[in-house]
């Protein structure tokens, strides 16, 4: 009984992981840009796929998470370059015709190369671990271990590294920024490529266990939403909290409900976030807390 | 000077002269639509039919989210939710409970409209990115919803839907049926049009350019928005009942993402705000989707399944980056371009130039509930406290009627504001505002206005996408009454005409007449500024607010303003103005207020309010000793 | 003469706002900028700083055109703009801000220097720079564009809002750095009397146009100052 709760547990923590890096992401290109990039789950799929069909031709697992990583960042950053940079006045209706626009394409792309069956990159090296009548997988493991690292590197990168206090700068105090010399070109573009690498890892961690589809990245990018709105799209603490607090809901809906409904779980909590406390779970409403 | 001949003004031809001229572009275009479909079913293959025949089904839900995302303003990502509640309440109210279509038909339609309002309620308060992807999320939540319930047949859906009968006639094949879904698609159309049109229509439409300045006229945004949300999702419902018909099976892919990314694309590609161009959209995109599906899998063997997204996406993406406006853009840029297209003969603008350039032809209608010299505004312990800094400490005021109050103070003093406060474009802190002894504070402005306070904005709020007169216009707003449901049936000619009628005679009063078809954002700043007191006027108000009415203005301009502002405070309107040019609010002013530090330093007459050392030290910055040595030494020199 | 504005107009959209705006200012001297509200002020030092494109005219610092070029640019040409209101970096603490402020010597700033003009700020350094008080925030703010080492900064309103003895230590400040790091000081404020305590030359503005210009001994005495704010008090 209580091994099925924690078992549950672990689940959630390592699906909302996933999301947590993803909300990371969306929150990343949003302070600078005031852009919520519909594309952010497409990061993540074309990452998976990409890797995925690197390993089944025949690279080496680490090599191709490389260069499956590294390609999306990239793609990120053309995102960034050739499509929103052009539009001089974004505003909500634009921006989000636009990363949409980006989306559907991204997706129509992953669907002619890859097809249309779901692909998974080989699982991780690592042994399954038994506590206490609890399995966790090694998968798991390192899905958990990606947010430590990877989301817990972005945070300190925010807090200790002179560009990522530079990124706070200009999401606070755009003017400001300028004036002190920080290029508003060069931070756009170090959002959307964190935006990118974030993603991609996020895709390429999960997809073992949950597999990487063409149309997959519409509900994760989703999902990865509804923690960005807990985080009050300013804070990565509240929105990483927020995800793994979703992950674990979606995880208990589907044990002890039904594994249908573990998708609405998401838009209701979506839903009655935005209704009820639109800050989220950021306790403060300061300017910008990273 | 010669005169040209000007055209006899629409109002005062006969009744269906003025019917046919308003209504030319509507009539003209559901003619030829009609025509088309009439003669599409004895000429086309039976593959350009399908593709008609779901064009027109996605027509309905295409017009219905372009009412919400062109007029509206507000995107949304989840039209196919409501496309499919009422594909599938119709088809369970068609085969479990054996009802008549047209029964099923509307209570499918009303379903997806209450739950439009019921979602609505809560989500139209949000603001753009937020209501999209909570819209987003919508659709999920209605895919996986029938998904899971037994009542809407899981994964399998609802099948056997049986064919319409209209009159008895089977509708079983496609030709039939793309006259069957005709009618309604131009009654749409038709309904759509009107309400762009409408008072409702634009005074969204002057939400889109400024939400604050079509407050302050009275606009309740929130409902107008809620309720063109709950209109769009009947449109979508319609559609989704057209298409359960057509299909015969309703399963959960009819609520699926994609389905709001295809609709959103005919919005986009027709061109924002266009219900034409959302019906040419319709089409555009089914063709577009089939082209697709015929090509991809030629240039990539094996493509199969959603291939039309390749298209989708890059339009989507060159839409924006190159034609913003979609069809009806580059439709409209064509027309300009040709000979015929019907421009104004030059000599026009100056036909009207008759006027006497001193005399102000005829003053603009004030109301006056209260007489001159009773309060009529009374702020009292207004306060706002942003963290640990107050803003406005503790002001008192009464304005009496039918007097000029001017409120001035250096820069930061709070001036600005205490005048949001006012006009309920902020909340206070604490303490009240009343006017007409209804307290006002803490409300939306467009409350204020309906009772008749209005103002003008600093950073000029001008409705950019109409014209002079249609920004005055803006401004009868309260005098109005149609709603919506008026708007559609467009039962409200005789109100927009006398309120048309009646903004030309503001202008004329502000010697704009000239410009009165020019597009306000063309209109030189100064002009600008006089536009927006005309549309303030137009609301025959009580009480007007100006917020910095000289700034930017020429000297001429000033005089003619100020003269204006005189002759309406004798006429008994009751003016509140912020201004930094001193020396014109000494001169205009009854009153005088002097704020610094947002504590009210001073407030009586101008005279002894500009020689009051504590103004002078406000303003120069010198200390009280000094200041008042400073006075005397330049009397002295007098 | 290090920045030389000459003819400048500029505006926003339709609306002109600075007309044929022409003045120098010398490293070592302090010009103060003043006139009453709409007279132009902060739309000036926006168009000098590159934050809005002048549609006619030239500024140029120590013979470089900097005209239109693009705002983040100015540090490294030697200009540093405090903007009105200061905005501070909120959540960064004061040693990030000021650190922030060397962006363009990729880090390597003299925060000792700044330190002793402001020793206030020594023991804030770890602190939130949204939770000073005005005036260190104030200070925070010219710390952080002395921290470019420019050769000429340029100041909007640093009075307002700020106690007269917090005004008067900026002031003095001011006036120290002036003279030691020899900057070109361009001084846009409100406040008459406490701008023309340190200034050595003034321009008045008034809608968008240079009015007058001269010392402040000259200044203070025309009832056209007087005017320029209050409207007729000497007719």
């Amino acid at each position: 009984m209580f091994t099925d709760f924690l078992q549950l547990t672990v689940a959630g923590l390592s699906q909302g992981s996933v999301y947590a890096l993803l909300a990371v992401g969306l929150i990343a290109v949003y302070t600078v840009r005031h852009v919520i990039n519909i594309a952010q789950g497409e990061f993540a799929m074309l990452a998976g796929l990409g890797s995925a069909w690197l390993t089944a031709s025949g690279m080496p697992l680490f090599l191709a998470i490389l260069v499956a990583i590294l390609t999306v960042t990239l793609v990120a950053i053309a995102m960034e370059r050739l499509i929103i940079a052009r539009v001089k006045k974004l505003t909500p209706l634009t921006s989000i015709i636009l990363t949409l626009g980006v989306s559907t394409l991204l997706q129509a792309i992953m669907l002619l190369v890859w097809g249309p069956e779901a692909k998974g990159v080989p699982l991780f090296p690592g042994t399954n671990i038994l506590i206490g009548g609890v399995s966790i997988r090694s998968q798991e493991f390192w899905m958990i271990g990606a947010l430590v690292v990877v989301g817990g590197g972005i945070v300190l990168f925010y807090e200790k590294s002179r560009w990522g206090k530079a990124l706070r700068a200009c999401a606070e105090q755009p003017v400001a920024a300028r004036i002190v010399g920080i290029s508003p070109v060069a931070a756009s573009v170090l959002a959307f490529a964190i935006a990118g690498f974030v993603g991609a890892v996020a895709g390429v961690v999960a997809s073992p266990i949950y597999l990487s589809l063409w149309s997959g990245g519409v509900l994760l990018g989703l999902k990865g939403f509804v923690a960005a709105v807990l985080g009050g799209f300013v804070s990565f603490r509240a929105a990483i909290v927020g995800a793994l607090l979703l992950g674990m809901i979606e995880a208990y809906v589907a044990g002890y409900v039904g594994s249908g409904l573990r998708d609405g779980a998401a838009f209701l909590i979506l839903i009655l976030v935005l209704v009820v406390r639109p800050q989220g779970l950021v306790l403060k409403p300061t300017a910008v807390r990273v | 000077m010669t005169h040209a001949i000007m055209p006899t003004p629409v109002e005062m031809r006969s009744p269906r002269k003025r019917f046919w001229i308003n209504n030319k572009g509507t009539l003209i275009g559901c003619g030829i639509l009609v025509a088309l479909m009439i003669v599409v079913p004895f000429t086309a293959s039976s593959s350009i039919m399908n593709i008609v025949v779901f064009a027109m089904i996605f027509a309905l839900p295409a017009i219905g989210l372009n009412l919400l995302m062109g007029l509206a303003g507000q995107v949304s990502l989840g039209q196919a939710a409501f496309f499919a509640i009422g594909a599938y309440t119709h088809a369970i109210l068609l085969t479990k409970l054996d009802l008549p279509g047209p029964v099923a038909a509307t209570i499918g339609v009303i379903a997806a409209m209450l739950v439009a309002l019921l979602v609505g309620l809560p989500l139209m308060r949000l603001r753009g990115h937020y209501l999209a992807l909570a819209t987003l999320g919508l659709g999920f939540i209605v895919m996986i919803g029938v998904r899971e319930w037994d009542v809407t047949g899981r994964t399998t859906g609802i099948y056997g839907i049986s064919r319409p009968t209209v009159f008895g006639i089977p509708i079983d094949n496609s030709g039939f049926f793309l006259w069957f879904v005709t009618p309604f698609v131009v009654i749409g159309l038709i309904l759509a049009l009107n309400l762009t049109h409408s008072r409702a229509g634009r005074a969204l439409s002057a939400v889109n350019d400024s939400e604050l300045a079509a407050e302050s006229l009275g606009v309740n945004t929130y409902a107008l928005r809620l309720k063109v949300f709950v209109l769009s999702a009947g449109f979508a419902g319609l559609g989704g009942v057209f298409y359960a018909y057509q299909v015969a099976i309703v399963s959960p892919a009819t609520a699926e993402f994609h389905l709001s990314v295809s609709i959103l694309l005919m919005v986009v590609i027709g061109g924002l705000g266009s219900v034409w161009g959302a019906v040419a959209g319709a089409f555009l995109v089914q063709f577009l989707g089939e082209g697709m599906r015929d090509i991809i899998p030629a240039i990539f063997p094996g493509a199969t399944g959603e291939v039309q997204l390749l298209g989708y996406g890059i339009v989507l993406i060159l839409v924006i980056l190159l034609l913003p406006g979609g069809l009806h853009q580059a439709a409209t840029t064509l027309w300009q371009k040709l000979p015929f297209a019907g421009k104004r003969p030059p000599g026009d603008a100056h036909a009207h130039a008759t006027w006497d350039d001193t005399t102000i032809p005829q003053l603009p209608m004030v109301s006056t509930p209260v007489a001159a010299g009773e309060p009529i505004l009374v702020i009292s312990g207004l306060t706002k406290r942003y963290g640990g800094v107050i803003a406005v400490n503790d002001v008192n005021l009464t304005v009496p009627a039918g007097s000029i109050l001017g409120l001035i103070g250096p820069n930061g003093a709070g001036k600005t504001t205490c005048f949001n406060m006012i006009s309920g474009a902020l909340t206070p802190t604490s303490g009240t505002v009343t006017f007409l002894d209804q307290v006002i504070s803490g409300r939306k402005p467009n409350v204020a206005a309906s009772h008749g306070l209005t103002r003008t904005f600093q950073n000029l709020q001008v409705f950019t996408s109409t014209d002079v007169v249609g920004n005055v216009y803006m401004g009868r707003y309260r005098k109005g009454s149609a709603g919506v449901l008026r708007g559609m049936l467009g039962l409200q000619a005789v109100e927009q005409s006398a309120h048309r009628a009646a903004s030309y005679e503001i202008l004329k009063s502000m010697r704009l007449t000239d410009a009165a078809d020019d597009s306000a954002s063309d209109l030189s700043f100064g002009k600008q500024r006089i536009m927006e007191v005309c549309r303030a006027l137009a609301a025959e108000p009580a009480l007007l607010l100006l917020d910095e009415p000289m700034a930017g203005l020429s000297g001429a301009e000033r005089d003619v303003m100020a003269e204006l502002l005189r002759r309406l405070r004798t006429a008994g309107l009751t003016i509140v103005l912020v201004e930094h040019d001193v020396a014109q609010v000494m001169s205009l002013a009854d009153h005088v207020a002097v704020l610094d530090d947002g504590v009210l330093i001073a407030h009586g007459d101008p005279e002894s309010v500009r020689n009051d050392p504590a103004v002078v030290v406000a303003y120069l910055g010198t200390d009280l000793d000094e200041a008042e040595a400073e006075l005397s030494e330049l009397e002295e020199h007098a | 003469m290090t920045l030389i504005v000459s003819g400048l107009d500029a505006g926003y959209g339709k609306l002109a706002v600075l007309h044929e705006v022409t003045f120098e200012v010398a490293r070592g001297e302090i010009v103060a900028v003043v006139g009453s509200n709409g007279a132009g002020k902060t739309t000036l030092l926006r168009a000098i700083s590159g934050l809005i494109r002048p549609t006619a005219g030239s500024v140029t610092l120590e013979g470089r055109t900097i005209t239109s070029k693009p705002a983040e640019k100015m540090a490294g040409y030697g200009l540093t703009h405090v903007p009105e209101n200061r905005l501070c970096f909120p959540t960064l603490s004061v040693r990030d801000n000021l650190m922030l402020g060397a962006w363009t010597k990729k880090g390597s700033g003299d925060v000792d220097s700044v330190l002793e003009l402001f020793p206030r700020l020594r023991t804030r350094m770890g602190q939130a720079a949204g939770t000073l008080s005005g005036g260190e925030q104030q200070m925070v703010a010219i710390g952080r564009g002395l921290m470019a080492d420019p050769t000429a900064i340029m100041l909007d309103e640093p009075s307002i809002g700020l106690a007269p003895k917090v005004v008067a230590e900026i002031m003095e400040v001011l006036s120290r750095l002036c003279v030691e790091k020899q900057l070109a000081v361009l001084l846009v404020e409100q406040n008459v009397r406490a701008s023309f305590k340190i200034a050595h030359r003034a321009v008045v503005m008034h809608r968008g146009r240079v009015a007058l210009t001269g010392t402040p001994a000259e200044l203070v005495e025309l009832p056209e100052v007087h005017n320029a704010y209050l409207g007729g008090a000497a007719a």
